[in-house]
């Protein structure tokens, strides 16, 4: 049995259900008048039918079973990236375009690049400073101004 | 006539300041992505979609191909020096180009390099410049069956561009084609999977792309921690020697044949092409044993047949409006962002697009020819650049990209969903291209499914009776069980019996 196979393929296997689900509350029809969820529907179902063949494989399958993570990932460096990510999306709007790069670059340098401290604020003056440039300056486009208006140039 | 009319509103249309600004633009940053390791053609264009809503269609697509065609020569540079390809499709390069750095001729392997890439380029131009209407002309007779017939062929042929297993990449074939129906039914106006009104517009292709290509790619590259070391530091002589030429030259045209029908087909990769030229010229060779030991025709053969291929897959996409691969289904979709259908009505009604594009092809590859031979000293010092100063850079592009689009802050959460997708889908051995060709098609698809049935009065028989449409559906059939009937024939002339 390959674990990671039989996970993805019960995954998709569920997601397909819903899709179909989801296309049946929307109304199918039939072929001679296809309604709004005929083609999701079809979709879903074709879905369905390839996480089931993986699902067969799978539990057929006789493999070593791979680890999910390398044994020298940078996990906690994936992780913060994800986070710095999130924190971008969450707060670009509020605390404005220059605010949130600065402290983008400054994160990514510090905790995801693992550069010193004096490395990572240097980087992060010399990153947004360089994106204002770009978008603000060269480009000309609107950027969030959020909490400092000023900060826009 | 037509022909020297076309060539000469082609380089009419290139002669204007900004696309040949745009033309150079997007070769030097070809060439720079595809020096550099980590960072790939799909992901750099995903990150520049959003710049190209403000240039003209045929800007924004000289420069996408100029980036395209560009990283080819680019990748030939870190495989040869590094031995580690820039570029999925250079990896045959590493086998005979590092071998050569490793003996102190990296110089002539990246002048034959060039010098192939440019032959094939251009040699391939010329043929799309030939192959391509009269293909859009034949099109002209296909309706809603021919064409969902032939987007079947496509998405089959697709499956076999997977590295691993052909089923998950139908799985993700259909995923895509879901994804790409959420939104409004093109036919009813009712809304599908909208969820609140965030959705309403449907999911767009550009966050998709960049989560998955952008976003994913830094998040792999940080579990590897990609380092990289420069075996020669100083390149010279590139110019090949009368006996390299002669070595080279036949490898040079039979990998520019190859490569170029190898690109006209639907799933016709640069992998494909390059690891049929070195396995040709190996075969063919009088000395098969120097391959993988320095032989400078398992480099001229595999960089030809790399670029032939990328120009040739052009035509499918701008004739049939079937992408080839993840790369032409995001120039199909750029293409669609600035209001162009690829398929058979591209040339006749966009003349001055479809030849400004072509006219571009040949300067681009003579700017590409200089960019790499007198400049290489300079790539060679970008090869240099630390990773992780690079991907916090396109992680921000990932971001305030799909940020820009609308200025709406959902289409980042859509980016990063796609990115943390693409990253588990990798993991668990899915690839992302096949899901994109299926996001990409999906319109296509159910409008030329739905129209079908609704001609045919909902007899599904409508694929299987019109000539053309019906040998289509044989091929894609064909197509989908060949492997099983291969694997089937492997097992039987192994042991003796059946499986």
């Amino acid at each position: 049995m390959k674990r990671s196979d039989l996970l993805s393929s019960l995954f998709l296997l569920g997601l397909a259900i819903l899709i179909c689900l989801g296309a049946l509350r929307l109304e199918v029809g039939n072929p001679h008048q296809p309604a709004p969820g005929f083609f999701p529907f079809v979709s879903g179902l074709a879905l369905g039918i390839f996480s089931w063949l993986i699902l067969l494989r799978a539990w057929k399958k006789v493999e070593p079973q791979k680890r999910f993570w390398r044994p020298d990932a940078d996990k906690k460096g994936i992780l913060q990236a994800l986070g710095v990510l999130i924190f971008y999306a969450l707060s670009l709007e509020h605390l404005g375009f220059l605010l949130t790069n600065l402290l983008f670059f400054f994160l990514i340098g510090r905790f995801v690049a693992h550069r010193n401290w004096g490395v990572a604020v240097a980087y992060s003056i010399l990153g947004s400073t360089g994106v204002q440039l770009i978008f603000g300056t060269l480009f000309n486009t609107p950027l969030p101004s959020g909490l400092f208006p000023s900060l826009v140039f | 006539m037509d022909f020297w009319h076309n060539i000469y509103l082609g380089f009419s249309v290139l002669a204007e300041p900004m696309n040949l600004l745009f033309s150079f633009i997007g070769v030097v940053l070809g060439t720079l992505i595809g020096v550099l390791p980590g960072l790939g053609p799909a992901a750099t264009i995903s990150l520049l979609l959003p710049l190209t809503f403000k240039l003209s269609p045929v800007t924004s697509i000289i420069m996408i191909a100029g980036i395209y065609y560009g990283a080819k020569y680019g990748g030939s540079t870190t495989s040869i020096l590094l031995n580690i390809p820039g570029e999925a499709d250079s990896v045959a390069t590493c086998l005979d180009g590092y071998q050569m750095a490793r003996q102190g001729r990296a110089g002539p392997a990246l002048g034959i390099s060039a010098f192939g890439s440019f032959i094939a380029g251009t040699v391939a131009t010329l043929g799309l410049m030939l192959v391509a209407p009269p293909l859009a002309q034949f099109a002209l007779r296909f309706g809603p069956p021919e064409i969902f017939a032939l987007m079947m062929v496509a998405l089959t042929l697709v499956t076999y561009l997977a590295m691993g297993s052909q089923v998950k990449a139908l799985a993700m074939v259909s995923l895509g084609i879901f994804l790409g129906t959420i939104g409004e039914d093109p036919f009813t106006g009712v809304s599908r999977f909208v969820y609140g009104s965030s959705l309403l517009g449907g999911v767009g292709i550009v966050p998709v792309i960049m989560g998955l290509f952008g976003i994913a790619e830094v998040l792999v590259n940080l579990e590897t921690g990609l380092k990289v070391e420069l075996f020669q530091k100083r390149v010279s002589n590139l110019l090949p020697t009368l006996k390299d030429w002669k070595d080279s030259l036949g490898p040079i045209i039979r990998g520019t044949f190859i490569g170029f029908f190898v690109g006209l087909l639907p799933g016709g990769g640069g992998i494909a092409s390059t690891f049929a030229s070195y396995s040709i010229e190996k075969r063919i060779s009088k000395h098969p044993e120097q391959f993988g030991k320095g032989a400078i025709a398992g480099v001229a053969g595999p960089e030809s047949a790399n670029n032939a291929t990328s120009t040739a897959n052009f035509i499918p996409l701008m004739t049939l409006g079937i992408p080839t691969n993840s790369i032409m289904a995001i120039i199909l979709a750029s293409l669609l962002i600035a209001g162009l259908q690829p398929g058979p009505l591209l040339i006749q009604k966009n003349p001055q697009f479809f030849w400004g594009v072509i006219a571009s092809m040949y300067v681009g590859n003579v700017m590409l020819v200089i960019l790499n031979l007198p400049l290489i000293g300079l790539w060679v010092r970008f090869l240099a650049t630390p990773y992780s100063l690079l991907f916090p850079v396109i992680l921000f592009f990932c971001l305030f990209g799909a940020y820009t689009l609308d200025n709406n802050p959902f289409d980042m959460w859509i980016a990063i969903f796609f990115g943390f997708l693409g990253f588990i889908m990798r993991k668990f051995e899915y690839e992302p291209a096949p899901l994109v060709m299926g996001f990409v098609l999906s319109g296509l698809i159910e409008g030329s499914f739905i129209r079908s049935l609704l001609e045919s009065q909902g007899s599904f028989l409508i694929f299987f009776t019109r000539p053309i449409s019906v040998t289509l559906m044989v091929l894609a059939v064909f197509l989908l069980f060949y492997p099983l009937v291969q694997k089937r024939a492997l097992f039987k002339g192994r042991f003796g019996v059946d499986e």
